[in-house]
C-alpha cells in the first residue's frame, strides 16, 4: 500500500528536475538567490536575495520572471533599480514583495499595478513618494504596506486608505522625536577606607554578593595604577588602568573587594565597597 | 528512557521501514505537506530571568486585598478591556500586537527546575547539569534544528549572559541530547550598560573584537589551529573536539565577514534607533537580536537581566527583597523601553509578521508581600506573552483567579507554550527527534493554544 504513492512522488521529482523551471532556478541560485518551495502548494516558490544575493541587479530579475509561480520575493538590500521591476509584471501570483532599502522609486512602482494578488508590500527606505501610492490603488488584496523612511506623506496615506479601507499602512516613527533616557548620576555619599598592602587591617579574601552600587576611583598618585576586582573565588580580575589624577567610574556591588596595584601589578592597597555610592581615593 | 513504547517503535522502524520512511512518519510527512498557515521565519525569546511578577506586569489585581495587590496601579492599554501594570506604559501601547497568557502554571518552585522547564518544555528528571547531554534541548536548539540557516550563519544565538543562581549555572539553555552542533552560540552584547554593572561570572562568550585587522585575525586562526592540534593529541574525546570545532568555526566565520559580523557591530546602527532601545544591556541586546534576525539567524534568546541571583540582591527579576522599588526603578523601565522599541522597530521594518517574539520567565511571584518587602517564587500561576509571527494580537488567553493565586480558566503549562511556539514556527509539535544514540523523542507534550 505504501510503495505506490512513494513511487509516484519519486517520479514527480524526476519530472520536476527536467522542467523549464529548473533552469530558471539554477540561474537564480547563481546570482545568490535562495529558492524555496512555498508551503502553500506545489510548484509555488519563495525567492530570497536579501542575505547572500545582495549584488543582484536588474538583469538578474529576468530569471525570476521566467519562474511564473512565485508567491514570495525578497529583494531587500539588493542593487536593483526601478527599470528592473519591469520583469516583475509577469509575476501575477505574487503575494509578498520585499523591496525595502533598494533604490526603487515611483517609476518602478508603476510595474506593480497589475499584481492584484499582492497582500504584502514593503517599500521602507526606498525613494518612493505619494505618487507610488496612487499606482497601488487597484491592488484590492493588499493588506500591509510599509513606507517608513520614504517621502510618503500623511495626506498620501489618507488618500490611499479611502480607496483601500482594509489596508494597514505602516509609516513608522519619526526618529528625530526619540528622546534618549537621561541618566541621573547619584553623588557619592562617602569615601571608602584605603587598606594599604601589608597594613594592620587585612581586606576580606574575596568578594561576596550584595546590592548594586557605584564607586569612583580617583588616582592621586603620580603614576598610573591598575585596578583589579577580587572575585567570589578570591581571584583578581583586571578591570583597567587609572592614570594619575584621573577618575574611573565603576559599577560594582556592596561587599566587593577591589585591589589597586602599581604598573608591575605589585599590590598597593584595597577598598571594600559598602551599600552607598562612594569615592575611593588612591593616596599618593 | 527505555520503555515498552520505544521498543515497539524501534520494532516498527526495523521491520516495516521502507526506504527510510516508517509508516507513521510517512503519513506525518503527508500531513505536513498539506497547505497550512504561513509560518514565522525567525523567533526572538525574551527571558526575564529570576521570575517576573505577574502582578506588576501583565496581570494586575486591583480588586485583591491591599497586601496582595501591591503598590502599583493598573493602566489601560491600547486594547479596550485589557489592563497592564502602570510601570509598563510603553508596552501597553503595543497591546494590539500582544497575546498575553495569564494562566500558565507548573509545580517547580526552584529556579533551576523552573528555568529548565520553561526553556525545554519538559520537567527535569533527577539531577540536571548545565552542560548535560542528557538534558532536553532548549527551545532555541529545537527551532534551529528545523530552521536551518545559510552556511556561515549560526542556527541559534543567546545573549548577553548565561543564567547563574548563586554561582551555579542553570540547565536548559543548551542543546542537550540534540548534540553540540545545536548549542546556541553565546554572545556578549557589545554595548549598553549592564543594569548592575559588572557581570559576576565570566562566560566563554564570543567577545568579538571588531577593530581587529584581518591580518591579525588570520594570525589568530593559525594560533587556534595549533591549539586544535595539541587538543587532539591530548584529548581523545571526540565530543569535546566536536564542540570546540563548532565554536571555533563559528568564531572564524563571524570574524571573517559573514552578515552576522556586520549585525554584531552596533556602531553601524542609527544612533537614534539605539537611543530608542535604551543605553542598557537589555535594550542593546534586543536591538542586536533584531539585527541578527535580519542577518538570517533563525532564533535568538536574550536574558533580560544581568548578573546572578544572589538571594534577591542582584539586578534580576528574583525580587525577594525591596520588590516594588526594584521593579519600578530598575527592572520595568528597562523592560518597558527595550521591548516596546523592539516591537516598534520590527513593525516599521515589516518584520513583525515573520518574527515571533515570545516572553518566558521562571514563574510568577507570591500573592503576599513578605517581611522584606519582596515577593517569593510562585509557579502556581504566572503570565507570559507572544507577539508577531502570525499571533493574533490584542487578546488575553486564560485568566488567574481574583487574587492571582491559580488559574481560573484556560490553565496551561510551559509545554503548551512551546507547542504554540512550534505551531507559529511551522514546526509539528508532535515531531520526533533523535538523540546521539538514535533514540526517538517526541519534541513536545503540550497542545498549541488557540492564539496563532
Amino acid at each position: 500500500m505504501v510503495r505506490l504513492p512513494l513511487f509516484l512522488i519519486l517520479v514527480a521529482f524526476q519530472l520536476l528536475g527536467q522542467s523549464a523551471d529548473q533552469t530558471a532556478i539554477e540561474s537564480i541560485k547563481k546570482n545568490g538567490g535562495l529558492v524555496l518551495p512555498s508551503p502553500g502548494g506545489s510548484d509555488q516558490w519563495e525567492i530570497q536575495f536579501q542575505l547572500r544575493g545582495r549584488n543582484l541587479n536588474d538583469s538578474g530579475l529576468a530569471d525570476i520572471a521566467r519562474l511564473r509561480n512565485v508567491i514570495e520575493l525578497n529583494l531587500r538590500d539588493t542593487k536593483i533599480t526601478s527599470s528592473g521591476l519591469i520583469h516583475l509584471k509577469e509575476l501575477s501570483q505574487l503575494k509578498r514583495l520585499h523591496l525595502e532599502r533598494t533604490n526603487v522609486d515611483d517609476k518602478g512602482i508603476i510595474y506593480l499595478k497589475g499584481l492584484t494578488k499582492l497582500q504584502y508590500l514593503n517599500l521602507y527606505g526606498t525613494k518612493i513618494t505619494d505618487e507610488s501610492l496612487e499606482y497601488l490603488a487597484n491592488l484590492k488584496n493588499l493588506q500591509q504596506l510599509y513606507v517608513w523612511q520614504t517621502k510618503v506623506t500623511d495626506e498620501g496615506i489618507e488618500n490611499l486608505k479611502k480607496k483601500l479601507p482594509s489596508l494597514t499602512i505602516v509609516k513608522g516613527i519619526d526618529l528625530s522625536k526619540i528622546i534618549p533616557v537621561k541618566k541621573e548620576e547619584p553623588k557619592p555619599e562617602n569615601d571608602l577606607r584605603w587598606l594599604p598592602e601589608g597594613g594592620s587591617e587585612k581586606p576580606p579574601e574575596k568578594s561576596i554578593t550584595g546590592e548594586f552600587t557605584i564607586v569612583r576611583f580617583i588616582n592621586k598618585r603620580d603614576k598610573p595604577v591598575k585596578l583589579f576586582w577580587i572575585n567570589y573565588g578570591g581571584q583578581p580580575v583586571f578591570y583597567g588602568i587609572i592614570d594619575p589624577d584621573t577618575e574611573r567610574r565603576q559599577n560594582t556591588y556592596e561587599d566587593a573587594v577591589w585591589m589597586v596595584t602599581d604598573e608591575k601589578e605589585m599590590p598597593l592597597g584595597y577598598f571594600v565597597t559598602g551599600r552607598q555610592f562612594a569615592r575611593a581615593i588612591i593616596p599618593k | 528512557m527505555l520503555s515498552l513504547q520505544h521498543t515497539r517503535r524501534n520494532f516498527l522502524r526495523s521491520s516495516v521501514g521502507l526506504a527510510g520512511l516508517t509508516l507513521p512518519t510517512f503519513f506525518k510527512a503527508q500531513a505536513v505537506s498539506a497547505p497550512k498557515h504561513r509560518k514565522a521565519k525567525a523567533c526572538i525569546v525574551i527571558y526575564t530571568w529570576g521570575g517576573m511578577s505577574h502582578y506588576e506586569s501583565f496581570d494586575p489585581k486591583p480588586e485583591a486585598p491591599m497586601d496582595i495587590r501591591g503598590e502599583f496601579k493598573p493602566i489601560n492599554t491600547a486594547t479596550s478591556g485589557i489592563q497592564f501594570s502602570e510601570h509598563i506604559p510603553l508596552i501597553s501601547k503595543h497591546s494590539n500586537k500582544l497575546a498575553v497568557v495569564r494562566s500558565v502554571h507548573h509545580n517547580n518552585g526552584a529556579h533551576s527546575g523552573a528555568v529548565y522547564l520553561n526553556l525545554t518544555g519538559h520537567h527535569p528528571e533527577g539531577q540536571i547539569k548545565a552542560k548535560g547531554r542528557k538534558n532536553w534541548p532548549s527551545i532555541t536548539s529545537v527551532i534551529s534544528h528545523f530552521h536551518r540557516p545559510l552556511a556561515g550563519i549560526p542556527g541559534a544565538i543567546r545573549m548577553p549572559y548565561s543564567m547563574y543562581d548563586n554561582g551555579r549555572q542553570m540547565a536548559g539553555e543548551s542543546a542537550g541530547w540534540l548534540g553540540a552542533k545545536y548549542d546556541p552560540i553565546l554572545m556578549r552584547t557589545p554595548a549598553g550598560e549592564p543594569y548592575g554593572g559588572v557581570n559576576r561570572y565570566d562566560d566563554p562568550a564570543l567577545n568579538l573584537k571588531l577593530n581587529l585587522k584581518k591580518q591579525r585575525i588570520s594570525d589568530r586562526l593559525t594560533l587556534l589551529e595549533q591549539l586544535d592540534q595539541s587538543l587532539t593529541q591530548r584529548i581523545g574525546d571526540s565530543t569535546a573536539y566536536e564542540k570546540l570545532d563548532h565554536y571555533r568555526q563559528m568564531a572564524a566565520d563571524m570574524l571573517l565577514g559573514s552578515p552576522v559580523r556586520d549585525a554584531y557591530d552596533l556602531e553601524k546602527e542609527d544612533q537614534r534607533i539605539r537611543d530608542m532601545y535604551g543605553d542598557h544591556i537589555g535594550g542593546q541586546s534586543l536591538l542586536l537580536a533584531r539585527r541578527l534576525v535580519e542577518a538570517g539567524v533563525p532564533v535568538v534568546q536574550t536574558v533580560c537581566s544581568a548578573g546572578d541571583l544572589a538571594g534577591g540582591g542582584g539586578d534580576n527579576w528574583d525580587t525577594h527583597r525591596n520588590h516594588f522599588f526594584k521593579m519600578k526603578n530598575r527592572l520595568l523601565p528597562v523592560f518597558d523601553r527595550a521591548v516596546s522599541a523592539l516591537l516598534t522597530d520590527l513593525e516599521m521594518r515589516g518584520m513583525l509578521d515573520d518574527t515571533l517574539v515570545v516572553f518566558l520567565t521562571d514563574f510568577g511571584r507570591t500573592p503576599k508581600v513578605n517581611a522584606n518587602g519582596g515577593r517569593d517564587h510562585h509557579p502556581g500561576v504566572y503570565s507570559l506573552a507572544f507577539a508577531g509571527g502570525g499571533i493574533n494580537g490584542g487578546q488575553v488567553y486564560g485568566a488567574s483567579d481574583k487574587n492571582g493565586i491559580e488559574p481560573a480558566s484556560g490553565a496551561c503549562t510551559p509545554a503548551d507554550i512551546h507547542a504554540t511556539v512550534f505551531k507559529a514556527m511551522g514546526i509539528d509539535h508532535n515531531a520526533e527527534l533523535h538523540d546521539q544514540l538514535d533514540r526517538p523523542y517526541r519534541i513536545c507534550d503540550g497542545q498549541p493554544l488557540p492564539i496563532v
